[in-house]
């Protein structure tokens, strides 16, 4: 019998999943437990593995949208089940993923391409060229529907990709002669510039720039600046760093922060809200939302944003290990929606980047009201009991949405957090 | 090299053969004769009882053989022209050809049906008959196709020394050409295509007559387009990757044959070139074949059959040229 691969369901709230990516070829063997299919949701890409052992069926191409328990695929037991199942559901192209997904990354607007005069024209996004110059294009990473065809009909055939490719190959040279005598020829060139990479804008570049662009559009936001001194903190930092081995764990400035902001915002519960069908709604809980930088590849960064629940009830140790977990699941692409879904507040703490960046203006995760940003802990010069000292010193960013509240409760829960932060013997209290 | 001609090397396989194994026999209508001198002097050499003579029945030729075949013998039924085959069809193609396998390949049926076809001759429509697309369309029939006198020779004694039925086709506008046979003993396999002429820009696949027509129209075009030229010779079984690289080669092909277009030789091997180097074409495959009709007789056959200027304007529109104009409008064609 041959397994079907079901969108799995990662979330209480998820109701469906877009295939991002297969990772075997329709028909080829796949052992169970290994990474077959990528999927993605509003918040997360996520690696499913194969149910079984079997041929791939592919069912779903790359950019369709499943609803979770669908069979995205099947794993079939034998060639001849593979070949029912083919005959039975057969997908367009289905033998070809991979060729599927490099026509919708061609399809997508690149930005600053002008359209050739002389026009490969892709009118009715068929492009006209023969089997051997588009192996040939592929080989050499030449985009096709850069081309020009010569051929009869129109059509773009060997010739016309290997003049592409000597082109190409001169352009680069020379620009590499003229600039950089050092650099390689083989650059893909556009507008006139070489190109290094090209990263498609999908997963989660694509979620990113989605919602940075939504939150901009929905909201009124503006940022407000401060210094919190860190002389305290700093120390009770460095208590907990000398008891590490007692503790269990290496507690960060972040843990920290988390700790200080829940308790605050429990103080001042108005930056904990949402505006919902026109209501603004205070929250009870307060889930703080951590973001969480990611590599992906040495030009790629990611942005994850765990949520620590009920952070104001959570000990340091129960915040760390939250944080830890969910950054441990993104990395390894098990990521669950549950863990980056239903967060009240973000904190985002810029401080990991190193010394050099002080302030910002973050943009709000919606559909929150604030978030705050905490730069580097450096040495400064502050004026403490009319004397000039050196002490440590915090920058911190506060975005807030003007629709849902103004400057005075802001101004509140800054002096809260400060007073927190700079006397955090309050917090027992 | 001494040189002879394609009648004779034929005339030579059959004495050689029916020397080496003497349960070779030759029946037929006029093989004593010849209609096509294809068999003269073999009478006076074999005698009358391995040169049969039969009535006007090419289901008495076919059945016969296939009997004797049956018995241990290796008869070639020589059935004249190819188009009589029809009259025979149920000997050749429901009897020789699957009883190999029907009998749980238990029996064998080593028989030859030797048989004239073609056409360039105006002998209307059932004496020009090539054949090829029925004899394929019947698993357990092998197809070899002479281009020249070497062949003629080496495929018909391979032909003979097979145990299970071979269609051997010649072509009667070959017959009197001459070319180079070996005196001593050769045979050509069977499957082995052989690269008539190298070029780098079409490859173009032919059989019999229409190698000497492709070979023709590419001395016509030389300087302007390279064409390499390949003749499978057998059909069945085909030598396909030498036509498959080749067409990795060039990156286009033209099939070029002179059986009826439809379902043809052309669309077969087309079709095979697609299903096993599609990325490797550069254009579209084109072939060339006998318009949908039966063959006229007279001077309109020259609008059924394919002509050279057919294949010259399928080269250079594959390429995206201007037509070519032959400069002699019977390249290939008018050889002797």
């Amino acid at each position: 019998m041959a397994q079907p691969i079901p969108i799995p369901k990662l979330g209480m709230t998820m109701k469906e999943a877009k295939i991002v990516a297969w990772k075997f070829e329709e028909g080829q063997w796949v052992e169970a437990g290994k990474v077959v299919l990528q999927i993605e949701t509003a918040k997360v890409t996520y690696d499913v593995e194969a149910p079984a052992a079997g041929f791939l069926h592919i069912a779903a191409l790359p950019g369709k949208t499943l609803p979770v328990g669908a069979a995205a695929g099947f794993l079939a037991e034998t060639q001849e089940e593979l070949a029912t199942l083919q005959a039975q559901a057969p997908v367009e192209a289905a033998a070809a993923p991979a060729a599927a997904q490099r026509t919708a990354a061609a399809g997508a607007p690149v930005s600053g391409r002008a359209p050739s005069a002389a026009g490969p024209a892709p009118a009715g996004g068929r492009l006209k060229i023969s089997p051997l110059a588009r192996k040939l294009a592929e080989e050499h990473g030449l985009d096709p529907s850069t081309l020009v065809g010569t051929g009869p009909e129109g059509r773009i055939v060997k010739e016309d990709v290997e003049r592409a490719l000597a082109a190409r190959e001169a352009a680069s040279a020379s620009a590499a002669a003229a600039a950089t005598p050092a650099a390689a020829a083989g650059f893909e060139i556009l507008d006139g510039k070489r190109i290094k990479a090209r990263l498609p804008l999908q997963g989660m570049r694509k979620a990113i720039a989605d919602h940075m662009v939504y939150s901009l559009q929905v909201a009124a936001q503006l940022t407000t600046l401060t210094e919190l001194d860190m002389t305290e903190m700093v120390r009770w930092r460095q208590g907990l760093l000398e008891r590490e081995k007692s503790i269990g764990f290496r507690v960060s400035y972040t843990d920290l922060l988390v700790y200080v902001l829940a308790r605050a915002l429990k103080a001042v519960p108005v930056l904990n809200a949402s505006l919902v069908d026109g209501e603004v709604v205070l929250w009870e809980d307060i889930n703080i939302g951590v973001a969480v930088a990611l590599q992906i590849s040495s030009y790629e960064s990611g942005l994850i944003v765990p949520v620590v629940r009920n952070a104001d009830l959570k000990s340091l140790a129960e915040i760390h290990s939250a944080i830890a977990s969910a950054t441990e699941r993104a990395r390894s692409g098990k990521l669950l929606p549950d863990d980056v879904t239903g967060s009240t507040f973000t904190l985002t703490n810029t401080g990991v980047f190193g010394k050099a960046w002080a302030w910002g203006t973050p943009i709000i995760n919606q559909p929150e009201s604030a978030i705050l940003q905490t730069g580097p802990i450096v040495e400064r010069p502050a004026v403490v009991a009319g004397e000039l000292a050196v002490r440590p010193m915090m920058p911190v960013s506060l975005t807030f949405d003007h629709r849902v509240l103004d400057g005075a409760p802001v101004a509140v829960f800054l002096e809260k957090f400060k007073d927190l932060v700079e006397h955090p013997e309050t917090l027992i209290v | 090299m001494r040189e002879i001609l394609y009648l004779q090397a034929i005339n030579e396989a059959l004495e050689e053969e029916m020397r080496r194994d003497e349960k070779v026999f030759i029946i037929g209508e006029s093989v004593q004769g010849g209609t096509f001198n294809t068999t003269m002097g073999l009478v006076q050499k074999f005698g009358p009882e391995r040169v049969m003579d039969t009535p006007i029945s090419e289901s008495a030729v076919a059945g016969a053989a296939v009997g004797a075949a049956l018995a241990g013998y290796r008869p070639v039924a020589d059935l004249m022209f190819a188009d009589f085959m029809y009259c025979c069809a149920d000997e050749v193609f429901l009897k020789a050809a699957p009883w190999h396998f029907l009998h749980g390949r238990k029996v064998n049926v080593p028989l030859v049906f030797k048989a004239a076809i073609g056409g360039y001759a105006k002998l209307c429509n059932e004496h020009s008959r090539t054949m090829e697309a029925m004899v394929l369309h019947h698993p357990g029939l092998k197809l070899a196709l002479p281009s020249n006198p070497y062949d003629a020779k080496g495929l018909l004694k391979t032909a003979i020394r097979d145990n299970n039925p071979v269609c051997y086709f010649y072509h009667k506008q070959l017959l009197p050409m001459v070319g180079p046979v070996p005196e001593e003993e050769y045979t050509v396999p069977f499957g082995v295509a052989e690269v008539k002429r190298e070029g780098t820009d079409v490859t173009v696949v032919a059989t019999s007559f229409m190698v000497q027509v492709a070979l023709g129209v590419a001395a016509e075009l030389e300087g302007k387009v390279s064409l390499e030229v390949i003749d499978p010779r057998t059909l069945e079984p085909l030598d396909l990757e030498t036509i498959l690289k080749s067409v990795r080669k060039t990156g286009r092909a033209v099939i070029l044959d002179e059986d009826t277009l439809r379902c043809g030789v052309g669309a077969e091997i087309g079709m095979q070139i697609m299903e096993n180097a599609f990325d490797a074409l550069d254009a579209p495959v084109k072939r060339i074949g006998a318009a949908n009709m039966p063959i006229p007789g007279g001077v309109l056959e020259q609008y059924c059959l394919p002509q050279p200027q057919q294949l010259a304007d399928a080269v250079t529109s594959l390429l995206g040229m201007k037509r070519i104009e032959l400069k002699n409008q019977t390249a290939g064609i008018k050889l002797f």
